[in-house]
């Protein structure tokens, strides 16, 4: 059962490989327009330190941004659950800045911010803070109403009872947020160095395509998916151990 | 009893309202009870018993009548200690933290708060579970980590709703003398619920049967005459036991 579950994507995936492999050296397509996979990991591995000093620079976009999106779409969350008032005058605005664009206002920020990692984190933060905000609201108003009144009889505090209560709660919630912000937020950052920046796995592609060095192109793709996955993988790994307990205990509805 | 009682409940009313339907629950229901008393509430199920211990923890305002715990009139959240009807471990602590999660949120020093509750896990059969998670403990056993809980409140008054419901009649009857040996040790006022006549009639001071719904106080004994320890085979305890049960289904018609 698990080994088929990592055999058969594993299997599809080398098939799809060897199928683009194959039909690039029968058709003989040019490396300019499409390089064949093998020339795309020789290509990965003989500029590996070119593309390891970018994408340090778009990791680190990333993650600021995951830091930002995350703590703002956190706080949101706290504050829209705690104000119901605020929850109905913030909702429709919540809802139609999801209708925006962000990657629009990306040259904007560029303007506001500059060249710098500004924007790119900007960019990262504007769209990994919206499934942040709605997964964790949606876990503060799932807890159950007989542990808030527990709570309110033993005296809790408000700090007491969002700390010792509605955090835990949401966690799992959270972390659903924070893993859809991940692979957003890698999105977020390349675009952000789309539109303008000196370095970066985003510049990188853009000055490669340019240059018809496609195979680059590609090793840059490879990157940043390595940097997604890892990224993804990584809050797997912590929201196992963090939330072993909700395993075996699913919220109520 | 001589002593002031700490918990007065005076002509308690509470109507609910049902989607515009009245559904009358408490009809002026007066009890009270004294430092260190064992009182119990008995009546038949959704009469309001629950309704009317939320009431006295505070998370009810009664729509007639007054409550009135320790002599204040105010606010009675964190008063009292209730140990809800329903299932009410948090499932991210293990057993231990959350049996000091009571006497944690009133900021009572946590060593001596875990010394407590390993000697009281000892007591109530819990030893070696301390650091199991809530689904690991069968039902039973999630009980008396509750009723740790509660006794390590920090509060003289313990509201119990049902605490041994779930339970088979042998861990029952163990769990009764458990109870009143860390009742007796602990000197706590108790106010019990519970459906079972033998149970009341082992366990209290006083024991007051209320009517089905709207309740209201129907009868009231004063057990004086059963010396303590009580023996569940002794022939004035049966007798008793007998004399509750006949007016309880006598009240049924
Ligand atoms: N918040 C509420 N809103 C409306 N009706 C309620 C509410 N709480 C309780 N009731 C109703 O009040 C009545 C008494 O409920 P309560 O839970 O106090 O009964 P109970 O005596 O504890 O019953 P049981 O022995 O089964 O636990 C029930 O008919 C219930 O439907
Ligand atoms: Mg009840």
């Amino acid at each position: 059962m698990t080994a088929r579950r990592f055999v058969l994507p594993v299997l599809l995936f080398l098939a799809a490989v060897a199928l683009w492999e194959i039909a690039v050296r029968a058709f003989a397509v040019p490396a300019y327009i499409l390089p064949a996979p093998t020339r795309v990991v020789a290509t990965f591995f003989r500029h590996f330190p070119l593309l390891l000093g970018h994408a340090g620079v778009t990791l680190a976009e990333i993650l600021l941004g995951l830091l930002l999106g995350g703590a703002g779409g956190l706080g949101l969350a706290i504050l829209l659950y705690s104000s119901t008032a605020l929850r109905q005058a913030l909702q429709p605005f919540l809802i139609a800045s999801q209708m925006m664009p962000v990657f629009a206002i990306a040259p904007l920020l560029i303007v506001w911010l500059g060249y710098g990692l500004g924007p790119k984190v900007a960019v990262a933060a504007l769209i990994g803070f919206f499934p942040v905000a709605v997964n964790t609201l949606d876990g503060l108003c799932a807890t159950p109403q007989d542990r808030i009144d527990l709570f309110r009889t033993m005296g809790a505090s408000p700090g007491q009872m969002l700390r010792k209560l509605l955090f835990p709660t949401a966690l799992p919630s959270l972390f659903s947020g924070l893993k859809v912000a991940a692979t957003l937020s890698v999105v977020g950052a390349t675009i952000g160095e789309w539109v303008g920046a000196r370095r970066g796995l985003g510049y990188l592609m853009l000055q490669s395509n340019a240059r018809l060095r496609v195979d680059l192109v590609f090793a840059a793709i490879l990157m940043l998916t390595t940097i997604g996955l890892s990224l993804f993988a990584g809050f797997r790994i912590i929201e196992r151990r963090v939330l072993h307990w909700a395993i075996h205990h699913r919220p109520p509805e | 009893m001589t002593s002031p009682p700490v918990l007065r409940v005076e002509s308690v009313s509470k109507t609910f309202d049902v989607r515009g339907v009245r559904l009358d629950v408490l009809d002026r229901v007066s009890l009270c009870a004294s430092d260190g008393e064992w009182v119990t509430v008995i009546g038949p199920s959704g009469c309001g018993k629950t309704t009317l211990l939320r009431i006295i923890a505070g998370l009810l305002e009664p729509d007639a009548g007054s409550t009135i715990v320790r002599g204040a009139r105010g606010s009675r959240l964190g008063a009292t200690a209730l140990l809800p009807q329903h299932e009410t471990l948090l499932p991210w602590r293990t057993a231990i933290d959350n049996a000091v999660l009571a006497s944690e949120i009133a900021g009572l020093p946590r060593s001596r708060a875990l010394g407590e509750a390993t000697r009281l896990f000892e007591q109530f059969g819990l030893s070696g579970f301390e650091r199991s998670y809530p689904w690991q403990l069968s039902g039973g056993m999630r009980q008396r980590v509750a009723l740790v809980r509660t006794f390590l409140s920090g509060r003289s008054i313990l509201l119990l709703d049902e605490p041994l419901g779930a339970l088979d009649p042998l861990t029952r009857a163990s769990l009764q003398d458990w109870l009143l040996t860390v009742w007796s040790g602990l000197r706590k006022t108790v106010l019990l619920v519970t459906h079972d006549v033998e149970e009341a009639a082992y366990v209290s001071d006083r024991l007051l049967a209320l009517t089905a719904r709207p309740a209201a106080v129907q009868t009231e004994w004063t057990f004086n005459d059963l010396p303590r320890p009580r023996s569940r085979t002794e022939l004035t305890f049966m007798r008793r036991r007998a004399e509750v049960l006949d007016v309880l289904l006598g009240g049924m018609g």
